[in-house]
């Protein structure tokens, strides 16, 4: 074997070298952050952090974030991006929210979804067929969706639901079981259906396969643009789940409902471990991504760190993951 | 090749042999001329000197970002943390000006923008991160920094607190408002940023460094083109064109200082404009010349909805339609050859 001579140079597998710091590196921080966390409340710095409520309300938060973040993820993965989430979320929020008022319950849930959907949609075909820039395509849908959502509201929160649909849509968004919020039933069991589309199936060869190397996919016979379509499409239907599961929590909404939220799911998918590269990364990624920025978060404010020391902390973390990433891959 | 191709065959349209025709920047300049067009019939204001000169003065701002912009993408890059830049300069240089006086308020603004930009290009350079991410985690420190250090509050204008001493605001709003003879100063400051960068893209060694890393990057650092260098001097130039147009817009808006100044549609203006202008997206092609004009476009089309009464909100739709339609027919033509 060519190897051979190089075998000795390595050190004998001690623990730390046959750790898995790939797959399992931010697990190992996540966990770390908790005990850090944990430790400061002992010694009084930080107050409620471990505690039920506060950990079923990071929960519920996060189960919300998952689903935007496996969008970000499943674009990520065939090497575009999707800027359009944020405003997507609040237009398809607020048209959910008045075809519920005009319309009932289940036709309103369904033309918000719908909505999202179909922006996905737009999104997918200009980026897989057209074949534009995804990042152009989405930075001019992130004003086009958040202009609609504006003037459709005209600045108004829509929150006149009746009783009875705030008790069913409060049921869906706010019911725990245990202190475990029903929300995150929700979010695992979609995580473990896009896992297994992902890693199990025809499809989801051909999304690794075309983030991987688009050349190699298209020779083998894949449509790359359907690929590219279908991914974008899953990001408008997570978005709309999202905006339902938010509405669902609050029972009100308005233009401004997703301000910005691209940039935490992009900040959640980039921490995770999926790259711009496209093909590497995934939804296990996206969960745990999500999961660390929900509770570092959470755990600055409880620090009592304001809101913009927390954009800068965002930024930084940004940056020293890629970073990490980037170094990692070149040894 | 037109030397190989048989003598008088060729037909020539607007001087060009009819394959060459380039139509992007045809259609463009008769998207505008039609623009113009409409606004003159539907409005009454709309095709006067004043209104003209009023909007290129309150909009240079666009041109400085839009050029940097451009250098940027030429090269193969993206710049996200445009707006965030600006308001860091915005906050920075009134602390400045306030303790220092106009002058060095005014190398402070011009030095963080650099500054800003030259830690972009570090990071794209030297670290290797994507432009991409490394411009987004700058978007993120500067916006947040800009409001650490006012906490989040306008500084001085129109709030109470402390406010710059009277020439120095007065010096300060010179700098935008201000006139030489009948030619506002804006207009110069443009006229100065275009020519030289027009000049560095088109006659230095920089400039065919920065098209050859756009071309292909491999064969341009192959060649022996500087990989780091190039990125520190092209984000950094970048930066510092940012910083004065954040000097530019502050001086232009309150004087003041603006945390949240670049946190709107800075940022998709000034791609916008740089697209619109037929700079690739991918880097290579292009240039400042285009991006002028992608700038004309863009200011008077969102000055012509403001005279006919059309709120910011349909003007995001608008803007953001028009953009996606112009680079869909650039892409699609591209596809086509």
């Amino acid at each position: 074997m060519a190897n051979a001579a190089e075998a000795p140079a390595r050190p004998a597998a001690s623990f730390l070298s046959a750790f898995n710091y790939e797959k399992y590196g931010l697990l190992a921080v996540f966990i770390l952050m908790m005990l850090v966390f944990s430790l400061l409340q002992l010694m009084g710095y930080v107050n409620n952090f471990i505690e039920a409520h506060n950990l079923t309300n990071q929960l519920r938060n996060a189960s919300l974030l998952f689903f935007i973040v496996a969008g970000q993820s499943m674009v990520l993965l065939v090497s575009g991006i999707d800027l359009s989430q944020g405003s997507l979320l609040s237009l398809s929020s607020v048209v959910m929210a008045q075809g519920i008022l005009d319309f009932g319950l289940a036709v309103g849930v369904l033309m918000g979804v719908g909505m999202a959907a179909m922006f996905g949609f737009i999104n997918g075909y200009l980026v897989g067929r057209v074949r534009i820039q995804p990042f152009i395509v989405t930075l001019s849908m992130l004003f086009i969706c958040a202009g609609i959502a504006l003037v459709f509201t005209g600045g108004r929160t829509i929150h006149q639901f009746t009783s009875e649909q705030k008790d069913i849509l409060q049921a869906i968004g706010l019911t725990d079981f245990f202190h475990v919020p029903g929300t995150l039933f929700i979010a695992v069991v979609f995580f473990v259906g896009l896992h297994l589309l992902t890693k199990r199936t025809a499809l989801g060869r051909a999304i690794y396969l075309t983030g991987g190397n688009e050349e190699a996919a298209r020779l083998s016979g894949i449509d790359t643009g359907k690929v590219k379509l279908i991914c974008y499409l899953i990001s408008g239907v997570c978005v709309g789940i999202t905006s339902f599961l938010y509405l669902a929590r609050l029972p009100a909404t308005n233009g401004l409902a997703g301000f910005q939220l691209e940039f935490q799911s992009l900040a959640a998918t980039v921490v995770g471990g999926t790259t711009f590269h496209g093909g590497e990364g995934g939804v296990a990624q996206a969960a745990i991504g999500t999961l660390f920025l929900t509770f570092l978060l959470n755990g600055l404010i409880l620090l009592g760190v304001g809101t913009f020391a927390r954009e800068v902390v965002v930024g930084v973390l940004l940056i020293a993951a890629v970073v990490l990433g980037s170094r990692r891959r070149r040894e | 090749m037109s030397a190989a191709a048989p003598a008088g065959s060729e037909k020539l349209i607007l001087g060009y042999p009819a394959k060459d025709v380039p139509w992007e920047r045809v259609l463009l300049i008769s998207a505008f001329l039609v623009l113009m067009g409409f606004y003159a019939f539907a409005t009454e204001n709309f095709l006067t000197l004043e209104n003209f000169v009023n909007v290129v003065r309150r909009d240079a701002w666009l041109f400085f970002l839009a050029y940097a912009q451009t250098l940027v993408i030429v090269s193969g890059g993206f710049d996200l943390s445009q707006g965030s830049i600006m308001s860091v300069v915005s906050v920075m240089a009134w602390s400045a000006m306030l303790h220092f006086g106009f002058f060095i308020g005014l190398i402070a603004g011009l030095g963080i923008g650099l500054l800003c930009g030259a830690v972009n290009g570090f990071f794209v350079g030297v670290v290797r991160v994507y432009p991409f991410i490394a411009t987004l985690g700058m978007l993120f420190v500067g916006s947040g920094a800009a409001q650490l250090w006012t906490g989040g509050l306008q500084m001085g204008g129109a709030r109470e607190g402390a406010t710059l001493p009277k020439h120095v605001e007065e010096a300060y709003v010179f700098l935008a408002k201000g006139s030489l003879g009948p030619i506002p100063f804006t207009f110069i400051w443009i006229l100065i940023a275009l020519g030289a960068m027009w000049y560095l893209l088109k006659y230095t060694r920089f400039g065919t460094y920065v098209y050859a890393l756009g071309g292909s990057e491999q064969t341009a650092i192959s060649a022996g083109v500087s990989f780091p260098a190039m990125k520190l001097a092209i984000f950094g130039v970048g930066g510092l064109l940012c910083g004065f147009a954040g000097l530019l817009l502050s001086a232009n808006v309150s004087a003041a200082g603006e945390p949240r100044l670049g946190g709107g549609d800075q940022l998709l203006q000034s791609i916008g404009a740089t697209i619109i202008g037929g700079t690739h997206i991918f880097g290579g092609r292009g240039g400042v010349l285009g991006t002028t004009l992608g700038v004309f476009l863009i200011i008077f089309l969102v000055n012509g909805l403001n005279i006919m009464g059309i709120d910011t909100y349909r003007q995001q739709i608008v803007v953001g339609l028009v953009i996606l339609s112009s680079i869909w027919v650039s892409t699609l033509r591209e596809q086509k050859n």
